[in-house]
């Protein structure tokens, strides 16, 4: 199997079933969250070796009175943000064959939170700036109608468009300037080529590219109130990924966003408009991986049906099913996972062995499928029990699991006749080394041994080889028994962990960072909004974006 | 950089050679008009051009004396350059018995940087702990706002190649865009003789944007400083550029608008885009990567009818003449050697001083393994094939077969750098391996 580390590919090649990377570890495992503050992802869940997705144990132990908020890094537009934004601001859409480097993730999430901007994405920045300019400058200037010596009226189109490229109002100093710019352009008056520099010169500023989120510090205060035109962006970029709209922007500009029935106002018609799906339907992408299909690599020659194709697909079919769930079954986290049925499309049904000439929706025998944990799409990626084991013990259980150690040969051993794959993983549960993160996650990753790397249903391994898809789920000191997927799934579903996770990622999302102590109140509040809804995800979202904390920073030097 | 994934399209060698000539921008011939850079010395140039998973040993390594040495087939077609090539043999990745690694394909990191490898965490990937010798000459030759240092190739997923390296450890991506690099380089082109408004307008963006990050970086808070200045110094990188670009006074044609999506086209493409960059002094040192090392470079050579996919067929045993292995193997070679052949063509015909530019360069051909080498395991890094084409100014003399008895590369790594002017380095790579240059090379 060619994985997509540059690895072993000799000795892979050799064995068969395309067993992913075997992990290692040592010493004994806290339960719940972890011992380190910082913990989570800055891998993708591909055995490379990242740690898990534990993050602090932020069980509140006082009662949630004061208002808390953990530090807020400076966070570069992601790709996403950046063409969505693009696109409302000027009307046209980036040449997307020229990639932006790959995002930088906190957790799960693209965040761009840490990471110091690479030349390469600098030098993208300028090229999109150019491409962007020449496509939108002779549209935009010939609705801004203003004629070659007409100051005011540039002054005008310039305070409103600087107000929807920034998300705040220009100040004067920064409006003179663009004007300055128009002049240098040509001197015989303003004209398109003026715009275009100023529209170069505004899509590579910072104010552009950064998500600079302005406060009313008070002296003594440890958090402060984002700005309404800041609060206003932010709403904006969790809800929708992009910038305030018109109507947004306008709350901000009167001065209405300090009240908190307003923002419950906009936040309901944030909420209840298909882009905020659309956007969910990424979050819960990101959450779970699928985006990261597209660099999973698998040995050609031993799947075949695995082409480009079949990749989109199969992410297509995970798409549109999570779009269903939350606009048909309320946005219902329990229905993303227990769903007999998906959204299938004439590609991905040849993995389910169903006849399917256009997309639609497909019942299957919930004994064989159950919600997004048996897509196609979700299976590949991890392609194997240890990396499914894994992804539900960091991504739905939020907890944090180590790489191996360093001093441990993680090759994996050549079969023995007549053992199945599970057999040969059983170093990890026989070794003390091993044993305290594997049997964490192997056993979850054995219950869907009935799925190939493709995620197809298979009876045995091979043609005879009979399949144990039973193990334990250790939950702190709890073991939960379970026969199967399904059986797995109905019981994850069940736990507070599940639920707490589930809080725990929307906000890690909302917040595009990771959490620190300091958002113990704030997370319990997401995850209790989670209960209280009926596990409806957009409308915890909904509650996040209302909270109080939302609209705060933690002051920083 | 283009994530597309390449169609290899089945082409007739006629057929290929026609697309070829349709763009004027991808023709292998330069455009008549073109200025050469006004130097009184020629520069000294570097091309890197590496190929995956070995060249096939049986049909590659050469026969015979010093200079009366027999090319076998792979090489044939590179014999016209007899004069100018030397054939370097058992040159030894002495890195690798130094310091022992797991033999997987990820030690092609060792091929340009002589260092030991290294992984920070299982299934982290693995990695020199030196710079590679491109880009340890493109700092050394120290041109702001130029594009020494280039790394080209036809990889779609550029972190497979870890082949390149920086000063600073840092892995080195490259682009697989024609149209991407052409920009890069010759975006900021002025016409010979008049100022560009556009140059003024330019700089006139950067300044401003330059002036809203120092803004922004007084007011971020602490631990968020030192990125903004990284931005700003990304953007001082961008104005250099302008001012690198502005003094280039070749006609480097139109823009190619579309990339080919065949391999071959698309490759030739790039190697003639790179002459182009070498001519106009937009660039002294490139590299041009065919694919990366092992899977990544696991293709099927099918416009050759060449069955089998690469990095299959070089693990296929030790196969006979004759045999379907064989001969895809020797035609892969053959194909890597005649995009070469075309590549130094184009750098032949271009007269620098008293001979041409091939002669003021120097093109390394390596890969990562001894190819099939009977006697040998599959992943030899014993005898790996190196073959340099040109002189450097005089620096090598040309025209020879050395055996090199099992010296270590980093010598020959060493080499290049003197060869580009850089007599006063003493070692490349880890320094134990290194305490001068290749004997026998000058």
């Amino acid at each position: 199997m060619r994985t997509r580390k540059l690895g072993s590919c000799c000795a892979q090649l050799a064995s068969a079933g395309g067993l992913a990377l075997l992990l290692a570890c040592t010493g004994t495992i806290q339960e719940g969250g972890s011992a380190s503050s910082k913990g989570g992802e800055s891998e993708p869940v591909d055995g490379s070796g990242g740690r898990g997705g534990g993050g602090p144990d932020v069980t509140p132990t006082t009662p949630c009175k004061a208002l808390a908020s953990g530090p807020s890094p400076l966070r570069r537009l992601t790709q996403r943000e950046y063409d969505n934004t693009v696109t409302d601001l000027l009307g046209v859409t980036r040449d997307l064959e020229r990639e932006f480097p790959q995002d930088e993730r906190a957790g799960a999430f693209y965040s761009n939170a840490s990471e110091t901007p690479g030349e390469a994405a600098i030098d993208m920045y300028q090229v999109a700036a150019e491409t962007l300019a020449a496509k939108s400058a002779p549209g935009l200037w010939k609705k801004a109608g203003c004629p070659a010596t007409d100051e005011p009226c540039l002054q005008g189109w310039l305070t409103s468009f600087g107000l929807r490229a920034f998300r705040r109002p220009l100040e004067t100093a920064e409006l003179d300037a663009y004007v300055a710019l128009f002049r240098g352009a040509a001197p015989s008056g303003f004209s398109e080529a003026g715009l275009k520099l100023v529209l170069q010169t505004m899509l590579q500023s910072p104010h552009f590219l950064y998500h600079l989120e302005d406060h009313e510090t008070k002296p003594g205060a440890a958090t402060a109130p984002l700005t309404p035109h800041a609060l206003a962006a932010r709403l904006s970029y969790f809800l929708w990924q992009t910038a305030p709209d018109a109507e947004l922007l306008k709350a901000a500009d009167e001065g209405r966003l300090g009240d908190a029935q307003e923002i419950t106002r906009q936040v309901r018609r944030l909420i209840d408009s298909p882009r905020a799906r659309a956007t969910m339907v990424h979050v819960i992408e990101q959450w779970l991986s699928l985006d990261d299909l597209d660099t999973t690599q698998l040995d050609p020659a031993t799947f075949p049906l695995y082409t480009q194709a079949m990749k989109q697909a199969m992410r297509q079919e995970s798409q549109d099913f999570i779009a269903h769930v939350l606009a048909n079954e309320s946005g219902s986290v329990k229905s993303l996972f227990e769903a007999p049925y998906s959204i299938v499309n004439p590609t991905v049904a040849k993995l389910y062995g169903v006849e399917q000439s256009s997309t639609g929706q497909v019942n299957f025998d919930s004994e064989q499928r159950m919600g997004i944990l048996t897509h196609p799409s979700l299976l590949t990626v991890t392609h194997g029990p240890v990396l499914r084991g894994k992804l539900i013990r960091t991504r739905l259980l939020c907890e944090d699991i180590p790489p191996p150690p360093d001093s441990v040969d993680t090759t994996l051993p050549t079969f023995k006749e007549g053992q199945t794959p599970r057999e040969r993983l059983l170093a990890h549960s026989e070794s003390p080394t091993c044993k305290g993160c594997h049997e964490l996650m192997d056993p979850l990753g054995f219950a869907f041994d009935h799925y190939d790397e493709l995620g197809r249903w298979r009876k045995t391994y091979g043609s005879d080889q009979a399949i144990d898809a039973r193990g334990d789920l250790i939950l702190g000191d709890r073991k939960l028994k379970f026969d199967g997927a399904k059986n797995l799934i109905e019981q994850l579903v069940q736990t507070e962990e599940l639920g707490a996770c589930v809080g725990k990622q929307v906000l890690r999302f909302a917040l595009a960072r990771l959490e620190t102590e300091a958002d113990a109140c704030t997370i319990h509040k997401a995850q209790e909004a989670l209960k209280r809804h009926g596990n409806n995800i957009l409308e915890m979202a909904a509650d996040i974006a209302t909270s109080q904390e939302f609209a705060h920073v933690q002051v920083q030097q | 950089m283009i994530k597309s994934n390449r169609r290899r399209s089945v082409a007739s060698r006629r057929g290929f050679l026609q697309s070829l000539g349709a763009t004027a921008a991808l023709s292998p011939f330069l455009p008549t008009s073109l200025v050469s850079a006004a130097t009184s010395v020629a520069p000294k140039r570097l091309i890197i051009y590496w190929s995956p998973n070995g060249i096939f040993h049986p049909e590659f390594k050469p026969d015979g004396g010093e200079s009366d040495f027999r090319l076998r087939r792979v090489l044939q077609p590179l014999e016209k350059f007899r004069s100018k090539m030397l054939l370097l043999q058992n040159l030894d990745w002495q890195s690798f018995v130094k310091h022992p690694f797991e033999n997987t394909h990820s030690i092609a990191c060792m091929s340009l940087t002589g260092t030991a490898a290294r992984q920070t965490a299982p299934g982290a990937p693995v990695d020199a702990v030196g710079p590679s010798v491109d880009q340890l000459i493109a700092k050394k030759l120290n041109r702001p706002g130029f594009h020494d240092g280039l790394v080209t190739g036809m990889s779609t997923y550029w972190p497979h190649s870890r082949l390149y390296y920086d000063v600073n450890g840092q892995n080195v991506s490259g682009s697989n865009s024609a149209v991407e690099v052409f920009r890069k380089l010759f975006g900021q082109l002025q016409k010979p003789g008049q100022p560009d408004p556009a140059l003024a307008a330019r700089k006139s963006v950067i300044d401003r944007v330059r002036l809203e990050l120092q803004a922004v970086k007084a007011r971020v808070a602490q631990q968020d400083r030192h990125r903004i200045e990284a931005h700003l110094a990304h953007i001082r990188t961008l104005e250099q550029r302008l001012t690198a670009g502005a003094s280039l006074t070749c006609d480097p044609g139109a823009a190619p608008l579309k990339d080919a999506t065949s391999l071959p086209v698309a490759g030739a493409a790039m190697l003639n885009l790179l002459a182009l960059a070498l001519k106009c002094d937009a660039s002294r040192v490139a590299s041009f990567t065919w694919l990366g090392p092992g899977g990544a470079g696991n293709i099927v050579y099918d416009w050759l009818s060449a069955p089998g996919r690469h990095h299959d067929l070089s693990h296929g045993g030790r196969p006979m003449p004759g045999q379907p292995t064989y001969e895809s193997l020797v035609k892969i070679g053959q194909f890597h050697a005649e995009q070469l052949a075309t590549f130094l063509d184009t750098l032949e015909s271009v007269p620098e001083g008293e001979g041409t530019m091939l002669d003021n360069s120097v093109v390394l051909w390596t890969s990562e393994h001894a190819g099939n080498k009977v006697g040998s395991d599959d992943h030899d890094r014993r005898d790996v094939p190196f073959v340099l084409f040109g002189s450097a100014g005089g620096y090598f003399r040309t025209g020879r077969l050395i055996d090199c008895k099992g010296r270590p590369h980093n010598e020959l790594l060493l080499s290049l750098v003197h060869a580009m002017g850089f007599t006063s380095e003493k070692s490349f790579g880890d320094p134990e391996l290194c305490s001068g240059p290749l004997p026998g090379l000058t």
